[in-house]
């Protein structure tokens, strides 16, 4: 049977099982047992199936994945966190759009913590935005920040998916964690500066409004207190990799051990906040490592029945310009992002896409930093961006889908810029990787 | 009947907080290999094989607590889309093919399990551990998902979707 024929088995199967409401984990294990039994000799492909299952997941390379949760879920369910706003919020002063530019700090402080933008933008959207709306913030002005601090959260290190990417796509994890550094704070400039500039033109899209002043000596005691500790640990997770003194995994442990160390510094280490941070850090990494299963066996069988070679041939037929196929690449991963969530769509890409990057000569890390961008641009996309959605269910009824829509847009286009950049100039995600020891 | 939900229930919950612990374990043990790196200037061997094995049984202990808990990642734009009738048959559906297919895995999970038993195969690696050790969690993880996903379907049949979370349990 040719290619195109076996791909659109695979994957019809696979988006009717989706569709049918199967989870997604489950879905890929049915189309990998079919799969399985038809190719692979029956009962002894699935004997083999079952082998694959182990060793999708048994390896210590995606060990971090789960530390980076749990670091994100023991600083938030001990409420350090919304202090770290607070302290964030007295700092900012009478600048030009504070609560925009607040909802970005805090945003990435959030997501960069959690690496869940989806529940970054939950929670600042229900605690940042009635205050905007009530202090005559544009919708332009609440809505699109704290969409757009979402994109913060896998391009910003600790990234549980980028650990992902890297594992599926078998290159360096500690290199793509060090290369997304420099794309994520040129992302949140931009950002900032794009806030501060346009509500200096547009002042009435986020009105000035008195702020009571706290003294300078508090201020930076409780930045001291709230905000260096945690800064000093993600500085320590990402400088042990960038240094070589720990692998990611070694660095991820220690920082999810410094996390609880220092929420009982701060006397908040009770066992109602063990609980929850734990059982939130199971539940997600349990349900991330789930879908990994099938990993191995879906991309083994995408070669076995030459659908790789397929599709890696066809792209290289283009080859004169490669430049086309990347952005290709990158607009499917795009639609895909819309309507699934970002580990399943690195199972399914991840198999097809690396062999193309391959034969073209693409270095993973440079092309695994814009493929995370691209997945987390796609929850703030209109029209079907999930993060839009998890907007319009927690903002007043009088916002539509239209003003979150305009909301988000200025975000995006500034999201195309900077991955512009990162293709134009792959220094800007290489460079960082290159003097790693 | 409620006996053997409430077992079953327990069960659950048991390998969720197995699970937790597990994630909490590996951190430690991590730890404990760069301490003994950087402060007794020794290595520790196994500790990556066993980080890895230990993933395994993160992950089967506790899907089948995750799928009670409804938090397996499903697309729902279609069964938000359908007519209640329509969404209850489709969750029935997905269900019975989730228990299917959990079971395949239990039915040749078992039989590898056993055959990587009775034939020693062990794990080439820094310290050699029976390969049975990370594979025999597979069909006994699955076996429990298969259970729930029939419950699953069970309940949707029933329309009582309280049978399926139990709004008093807490890990």
């Amino acid at each position: 049977m040719d290619w195109p024929f076996l791909m659109l088995f695979f994957f019809g199967g696979l988006s009717a099982l989706l569709l049918l409401g199967l989870p997604v984990a489950f879905a890929f294990l049915f189309v990998n047992v079919i799969g399985v039994y038809v190719f692979w000799g029956g009962a002894i492909g699935l004997q083999q199936l079952i082998l694959s299952i182990d060793s999708s997941i048994s390896t210590f390379v995606l060990v971090p994945v789960p530390m980076f949760i749990l670091m994100g879920t023991v600083i938030f369910h001990s409420g350090i966190a919304y202090r770290m706003i607070d302290v964030l919020d007295e700092w900012l002063g009478k600048i030009a759009g504070r609560l925009a530019l607040l909802s970005i700090g805090a945003g990435s402080l959030f997501a960069t913590l959690t690496g869940v933008a989806m529940g970054s933008v939950a929670m600042l959207g229900s605690t940042l935005v009635p205050d905007m709306e009530r202090r005559g913030y544009s919708k332009s002005m609440s809505i699109g920040p704290i969409l757009a601090s979402g994109s913060l959260a896998i391009m910003i290190p600790p990234s549980a998916l980028g650990v992902i990417l890297a594992s599926m796509g078998q290159f360096s994890v500690g290199k793509l964690l060090i290369g997304i550094l420099l794309p994520g704070l040129l992302l949140a400039v931009v950002y900032a500066t794009y806030v501060v500039i346009r509500c200096h033109i547009q002042p009435h899209l986020a009105p000035s409004y008195e702020v009571e002043p706290t003294a300078i000596g508090p201020r930076i005691m409780r930045t001291l207190q709230y905000v260096l500790p945690l800064v000093i640990i993600i500085g320590v997770v990402i400088g042990t990799i960038f240094a070589g003194v720990a692998t990611p995994t070694e660095a991820a442990a220690l920082g999810a051990l410094f996390c609880f160390l220092l929420v009982a510094c701060y006397g908040k280490l009770t066992w109602q906040v063990i609980k929850k941070s734990v059982a939130a850090a199971t539940t997600i990494s349990v349900m991330v490592f789930v879908i990994l299963t099938g990993s191995a066996a879906f991309s083994q069988i995408l070669a076995f029945t030459g659908i790789t070679i397929g599709i890696t041939e066809l792209a290289l037929s283009w080859s004169e310009h490669p430049i086309l196929i990347l952005i290709a690449m990158q607009v499917i991963l795009l639609l895909l992002g819309m309507l699934i969530e970002q580990t399943s769509i690195v199972m399914i890409t991840t198999p097809i896409y690396f062999p193309i990057v391959s034969a073209f000569g693409w270095d993973p890390v440079w092309f695994g930093a814009i493929t995370l961008l691209d997945l987390e641009m796609a929850t703030i996309s209109p029209l079907f961006g999930l993060s839009l959605f998890v907007m319009k269910g927690i903002t007043s009824k009088t916002t539509t889908m239209g003003d979150i829509y305009r909301a988000a847009l200025p975000f995006v286009a500034l999201n195309l810029v900077v991955m512009g950049i990162m293709i134009a100039v792959p220094g800007t995600v290489l460079w960082l990787p290159a003097l790693m020891r | 009947m409620v006996a053997l939900v409430r077992l079953f229930d327990r069960i659950l919950l048991a390998g969720g907080i197995l699970s937790g612990c597990v994630l909490i374990i590996i951190m430690l043990m991590i730890t404990v290999k760069v301490i003994f790196r950087y402060v007794l200037n020794e290595g520790l061997i196994g500790v990556d094989l066993l980080s890895g094995t230990l993933l395994v049984y993160m992950t089967f202990l506790g899907a089948a607590w995750v799928l009670k808990h409804e938090q397996h990642v499903v697309l729902d734009v279609i069964l938000n889309q359908a007519s209640p009738n329509s969404a209850r048959w489709m969750r029935i559906t997905s269900s019975l093919l989730g228990a299917a297919i959990c079971f395949v895995v239990v039915v040749f999970g078992t039989w590898e399990s056993i055959s990587s038993f009775q034939r020693g195969i062990l794990i080439p690696a820094e310290i050699e551990i029976p390969r049975v050790v990370n594979l025999w969690i597979i069909p006994a993880g699955c076996f429990l998902l298969s259970c729930q996903f029939l419950r699953r379907a069970l309940c949707h049949y029933l329309s009582e979707s309280k049978l399926i979370n139990d709004p008093n349990e807490n890990i």
